[in-house]
């Protein structure tokens, strides 16, 4: 059933537009949640619009179980054109996962893998407080509160962490893997990623490829990794972190990755609080001193996983599958991931030698 | 026809679009492809004559150095695969004499293409011989700087917003990318 989009392509006024989809969301929640009635919609709005990802905002009310409940939402739709492969399915079951554990992550709510309802595949969040700007994060906010939303993400991010996930409950295919052999799987991956996208060989990447196997550490633990976790993915207000936001990489895995991913420079938050002291931070609340090679190793494959996300985008303009003009030139973001990987491969091997 | 140069073009065009078209568009997805045009554009117009000189100098230094390491190999006993040195010689051979042919740069990507290729095969093959035989670990760190150069002269070349010329000299002269003849 895609009468909405279609209805929407057409381009009808607006109210027409949000009415039609607002019918759609009733149906979504009336066939998604259990003994529900007398479903409502209100204030329904775009909350932002690009060529991969779209948001509403609304509000949500219905009746369930002799109650009224009332859920400030917002439904994630996923369009083409994508610069990594999900679906939001993966997501929707992460969050389910996440749910009632005490963590900073929106409730799931319901959702239309396969877009039979809304017209693109989507899932329906509850809306959090709080704003996810980073260039404001990162550059206008006053210094205090600055480093002290920095401070509170690390130990959301240890909090996360701690949290006590059985890793084939997130992917069944993890059931009975040794811990190096899980991580391998993320690594392995983004190898297949780099190996179907690439459009020249590219022995550099695919050399550091080989290192990060070669020296692939043996994880002290396994948890659930959000996988994108970094300034704009996650909400913020009054120096607190309110809840992190966009869970479509996340994967079981060694937690160290979120922190390499934190920390790339393209988005680090280092001018703010210094990787050492989110470290510490993070070290406090989990209660566990990490070895500084460690760091630099999941570093180094953030560079590699950029640099593998950059060559995607650039294939996906070059093949029309998406005519997104930012990702036309994704491919000259390459280079300099590798010359930072090939940099702190040596700062590896110097840390190895002290450890 | 010399001018204008691609560079020129290029440039004259974004120029042209920002000050003309940009700031006639309103907040929204077309000035966001529009910005996302000419942030491309004006890299082109840095680094359009580059190219040819970073594809020659690599050339030069991947056949050197992949020349070097499979002779040391040989002579440490070690059987390199049949298939390197004739397509290492076929690389070698590969780009034509630019005074004879129209055909220059795209004779040097090809070359360039099947160096790569080549190197894609001797990273794990090498990575394989050193677990049997540690003592040979000089070589891959050899193969390691080869791509330090190789990543500093493609930095240098494409002009990109991630470091500054500075820092982009300096990344030259400390791989060694800025002396091919060494």
């Amino acid at each position: 059933m895609n009468e909405v989009p279609s209805q929407l392509g057409t381009s009808p006024p607006v109210d027409v537009a949000e009415a039609l989809l607002g019918g759609a969301i009733t149906r979504l929640v009336l066939t998604s949640l259990k003994d529900v009635s007398d479903v409502s919609v209100a204030d329904l709005h775009v909350l932002f619009g690009g060529n991969a990802r779209r948001a509403w905002s609304f509000d949500l009310s219905f009746a369930q179980a002799g109650a009224r409940k009332c859920i400030p939402c917002v439904m994630l739709c996923q369009a083409a054109g994508r610069q990594i492969d999900s679906d939001v399915s993966h997501e929707f079951e992460v969050l389910v996962a996440l749910n009632g554990r005490g963590l900073r992550v929106p409730q799931a709510i319901c959702m239309d893998p396969a877009g039979e309802t809304i017209g693109y595949p989507s899932i329906v969040l509850e809306r959090l407080d709080g704003e996810a700007n980073a260039v404001k994060l990162l550059r206008k906010l006053p210094a205090e509160e600055k480093s002290s939303i920095l401070s509170d993400l690390a130990v959301a991010t240890a909090d996360l962490h701690r949290a006590d996930i059985d890793p084939a409950e997130l992917d069944p295919a993890l059931g009975g893997l040794s811990p190096v052999d899980i991580v391998r799987r993320q690594l392995n991956h983004w190898r297949a990623q780099f190996e179907a996208n690439r459009q020249e060989p590219l022995p550099v990447l695919a050399g550091l490829f080989n290192w990060l196997d070669d020296h692939l550490p043996e994880p002290e633990r396994i948890s659930l990794v959000h996988g994108d976790l970094r300034p704009g993915n996650f909400l913020y207000r009054n120096g607190r972190v309110t809840g992190l936001l966009d869970w479509e990489m996340a994967h079981a895995g060694d937690p160290l990755e979120d922190i390499g991913w934190i920390y790339r420079p393209l988005w680090s938050p280092e001018a703010i609080l210094p990787i050492e002291g989110f470290l510490e931070r993070y070290e406090t609340e989990l209660g566990q001193k990490l070895r500084p090679h460690l760091i630099t190793y999941w570093r180094i494959f953030s560079e590699v996983k950029f640099a593998t996300i950059s060559v995607t985008a650039s294939k996906a303009f070059a093949s029309g599958e998406t005519r997104n003009i930012r990702h036309a030139d994704r491919q000259s973001k390459v280079a300099p991931c590798l010359w930072r990987s090939l940099e702190w491969i040596r700062r590896f091997e110097g840390e190895v030698r002290h450890a | 026809m010399l001018k204008p140069t691609i560079g020129d073009l290029v440039g004259n065009i974004s120029r042209s679009l920002r000050a003309g078209v940009l700031e006639e568009l309103p907040e929204g997805g077309a000035r966001r492809q529009l910005k996302a045009a000419l942030h491309a554009l004006d890299r082109v117009e840095r680094c359009w004559k580059e190219l040819g000189q970073m594809l020659f100098e690599d050339h030069r230094d991947i056949v050197a150095t992949l020349r070097d390491m499979l002779a040391g190999l040989e002579t440490e006993g070690i059987v390199v695969p049949e298939s390197f040195h004739p397509r290492l010689r076929a690389a070698a051979d590969e780009v034509p004499d630019p005074a004879r042919s129209r055909h220059f740069l795209a004779a040097q990507i090809d070359a360039h293409e099947d160096l790569q290729a080549l190197l894609l095969e001797i990273d794990p093959w090498l990575r394989g011989l050193i677990k049997e035989r540690a003592e040979l670990e000089s070589y891959l760190e050899d193969l390691g700087l080869l791509y330090r150069r190789m990543v500093a002269r493609e930095l240098a070349a494409m002009k990109g917003d991630d470091f500054t010329a500075e820092e982009l000299d300096q990344l030259m002269r400390a791989t060694g990318a800025d002396r091919p003849e060494e």
